[in-house]
């Protein structure tokens, strides 16, 4: 039973899971629960607190947590109805995708089979008990390969290589598997927020705060347009640098200098303009699997943003580069996506090799790279074990104005094993961590 | 108006508007608390439709306002009347400056555009202002007041209320997010793709002169095609627009094998009917082992 208690938990809940719901929306609220007694509270309070389509996924999770009859039983119960052999609930399709045919049996084509989720305990084993980013996708990843989701996955990519899947089937296998993950995060944070006794953990599930890597298409969606909106005031964000212009705003002073010149007779109008902040910008990003999905949010937003360089240069890298400039730049995500996955599998080892791609770079690129130039490297500085020859990076920041590295890892693992970003450290102007769509915004206002 | 969302849904029915119970709710919800909805989905849900058929089933006058790049409040809200303002002054040579003064910047020189017409119009009207996210953020900044308090501030003349409060709606194809000040304004409604028996139901009202059988052929076909990874997805009206386009070729049922040349009718981008191209073979063989 709801009492005013449960709405002002409601409201807590969903503004420390970041939504913002004003005393006027929680008004409004109760007089339509007041007035409408027979129609459902959670349609109403969904309709009075939500302004977001995106929102209602954290709502309906609130909901279930707060007046679901015991929240404890609820972790991990929709994921065992998921699991059933031969019942899937997804392929049938739903009100976004259209529903009719296609509905495919997860027994079909010999794949292995899914197991049940295990408890909560079992995905917190061995992490560290500080609640972060890191340690959460450590659990996400746990409780993944305990329902055997990654030989599941596998499973059905080689059935498409050998032809025993259609391409459609496999479509729809690998929709199962994203909303496969988003329930694994979800009963993760509800078990998370059990243990840790706030509502803290939500945020992960807001795509904000979510790493790039692991938005859902819908969420994809909604970064797309950000990126867009960010790109439009970006481009009209001019630098403060004037220069001498045959249009523009009317440059006083160069006028009446110029009027002297002539002893006050002659009078001619003189313009200026400004002068883009950063003239020249060279992008090296790595095509590599770990960073390939962070990859394709950094070049479409540098692609809306291309008309306020003089130029632009694009390289794709693994452990050698390649020029990719002016191919993809009016790309959507979807496409970029693509486009990086086939440069990616190019690659002789597909082992990135930073100390290799630098040296390419110092040999056939740099001289051709103007001095006020900005270098824009994208990479995880996961060398494999290979030297890093910050040597070459050395030259390359000696020759241009700034470099700047955006790092989708988490700050705590940059002093991992294999990780080399420590011998890059002292040539980059800054080393950014670029994991969110938040982080991608911060580095894009100090940037661009 | 309407005493409960199903009377709501049912009226909207009758001129070929379905919506589905939460949709239907949440309208409701906008209705009774006289605040704005804004109906959010991907192009061609029927998002205007709803705008159009809700002023039919409430028998209000409509006035669109469509938005654009560069929609400024001269064309959306008001303008005075520069040439009638002129004549005026050449009239008034011997008059008082202060009287002409004040005269000039009167409501007979205004000339009102839709946002000013749905304020002072006499009768009960419902406003739609479509595709908001074309416009610039400053018009949407400036359409707070009226979202708000259904009032506008005109320098000229003071604060103008709305005589009857409009219905208001807003559309948007998400391809801008919007402030969180006018989200809070409105009632938000999500539309998205219709389940295969609503579709079926808006073709039957649609286009009655189609079979039942192509009708369900055409929309277990479209539901398949929403399934693939494209660029853009065909909506209602496509699906509407492809079963007309079968109807004019005299198609009983929907054959894979006969479909190459209609395509563009459900898909607008050539590289989506390339793939979509490509799909249709592999069905035809997979139909063909069955």
């Amino acid at each position: 039973m709801m009492n005013g208690w449960s709405y002002i938990r409601l409201i807590d809940a969903l503004r420390k899971a970041g939504l913002p719901i004003s005393p006027q929306d929680f008004a409004e609220a109760l007089t339509c629960l007041e007035r409408f007694p027979e129609l459902s509270a959670e349609i109403i309070l969904k309709t009075s607190l939500i302004h977001r389509p995106h929102d209602r996924l954290i709502f309906q999770t609130i909901w279930q947590i707060l007046f679901s009859a015991d929240f404890s039983e609820t972790v991990g119960s929709s994921l065992p109805l998921m699991l059933e052999n031969g019942q899937s609930t997804f392929g049938s399709g739903g009100q976004e995708i259209g529903q009719g045919s296609g509905g495919i049996s997860r027994k079909s084509n010999n794949l292995p089979a899914l197991l049940p989720l295990p408890a909560f305990e079992t995905a917190t084993k061995g992490l560290p008990d500080v609640p972060s980013d890191l340690v959460f996708e450590e659990m996400v990843k746990k409780m993944l390969s305990e329902i055997n989701y990654y030989g599941w996955i596998n499973a059905v990519d080689l059935a498409l290589q050998r032809g025993e899947l259609t391409e459609e089937q496999w479509q729809a296998f690998q929709d199962e598997g994203s909303a496969l993950q988003d329930l694994v995060r979800q009963e993760l944070v509800k078990g998370q927020m059990l243990t840790e006794n706030n509502w803290q953990p939500l945020q992960r599930l807001y795509w904000k705060h979510k790493p790039l890597q692991s938005l859902t298409d819908a969420e994809k969606t909604l970064v797309q347009a950000a990126l867009r909106q960010w790109a439009r005031k970006l481009a009209v964000h001019p630098g403060l640098r004037w220069r001498k212009s045959s249009r523009g705003v009317l440059d006083l002073r160069q006028t009446v200098q110029g009027a002297f010149h002539g002893d006050g007779k002659v009078f001619r109008l003189r313009y200026h303009r400004r002068v883009p902040r950063v003239p020249e910008l060279v992008v090296l990003c790595d095509v590599s699997n770990s960073v390939a999905p962070y990859a394709e949010f950094l070049l479409f937003l540098v692609g809306r943003l291309r008309t306020r360089f003089r130029k632009v240069r694009l390289f794709f890298f693994i452990d050698t580069l390649w020029d990719v400039s002016g191919q993809i730049w009016d790309e959507d995500l979807g496409e970029l996506q693509e486009e990086i996955e086939s440069w990616g599998r190019k690659a002789s080892s597909g082992f990135s090799d930073y100390g290799q791609v630098f040296q390419d770079f110092t040999r056939d690129v740099l001289s051709e790279v103007s001095s006020k130039a900005t270098l824009l490297i994208m990479g995880d500085g996961k060398n494999n074990y290979r030297p890093p020859r910050s040597e070459y990076l050395a030259q390359i920041s000696e020759q241009v104005r700034q470099v700047y590295w955006l790092n989708p890892l988490n700050v705590e693992e940059w002093s991992e094993r294999d990780n080399v970003i420590s011998s890059y450290q002292p040539y980059c102007t800054k080393i950014y961590r670029c994991r969110t769509v938040e982080d991608l915004q911060k580095i894009a206002r100090r940037l661009f | 108006m309407w005493n409960s969302p199903s009377e709501l849904i049912k009226e909207l029915g009758e001129p070929g508007y379905f919506l589905d119970e939460e949709a239907g709710t949440t309208l409701f919800l906008a209705l009774a608390l006289e605040k704005p909805c804004l109906i959010e989905g991907p192009a061609g849900v029927g998002k205007t439709q709803l705008a159009l058929a809700l002023a039919k089933v409430s028998q209000r006058k409509l006035i669109r306002l469509q938005c654009y790049e560069g929609l400024d409040p001269s064309k959306a809200l008001y303008d005075w009347n520069y040439a009638k303002q002129l004549l005026r002054l050449q009239l008034a040579k011997t008059e008082d400056w202060d009287e002409i003064k004040t005269n000039l910047f009167s409501e007979e020189f205004l000339l009102a555009r839709p946002l000013l017409q749905a304020l002072l119009s006499p009768e009960p009207v419902l406003l739609l202002i479509d595709e908001l996210d074309k416009s610039d953020e400053e018009f949407e900044s400036f359409l707070l007041e009226l979202l708000a308090e259904f009032q506008v501030t005109i320098p000229e003349l003071g604060t103008l209320a709305a005589k009857i409060k409009p219905i208001v709606m807003l559309t948007s194809n998400n391809s801008r997010d919007f402030s969180d000040a006018l989200r809070r304004r409105c009632v938000n409604l999500n539309l998205t793709y219709p389940a295969l028996e609503r579709e079926v139901a808006i073709l039957q009202k649609q286009c009655p002169e189609l079979t039942l059988k192509l009708i369900q052929d055409i929309c277990e076909f479209v539901a398949r095609v929403r399934k693939m990874p494209l660029r853009k997805l065909p909506s209602v009206s496509e699906s509407l627009d492809f079963a007309r386009a079968l109807h004019v070729l005299k198609a009983e049922e929907l054959k894979l094998d006969q479909l190459i040349g209609t395509l563009s009718i459900i898909l607008k981008y050539p590289k989506d009917i390339s793939k979509l191209e490509e799909r249709l073979k592999q069905w035809q063989i997979e139909a063909g082992r069955l």
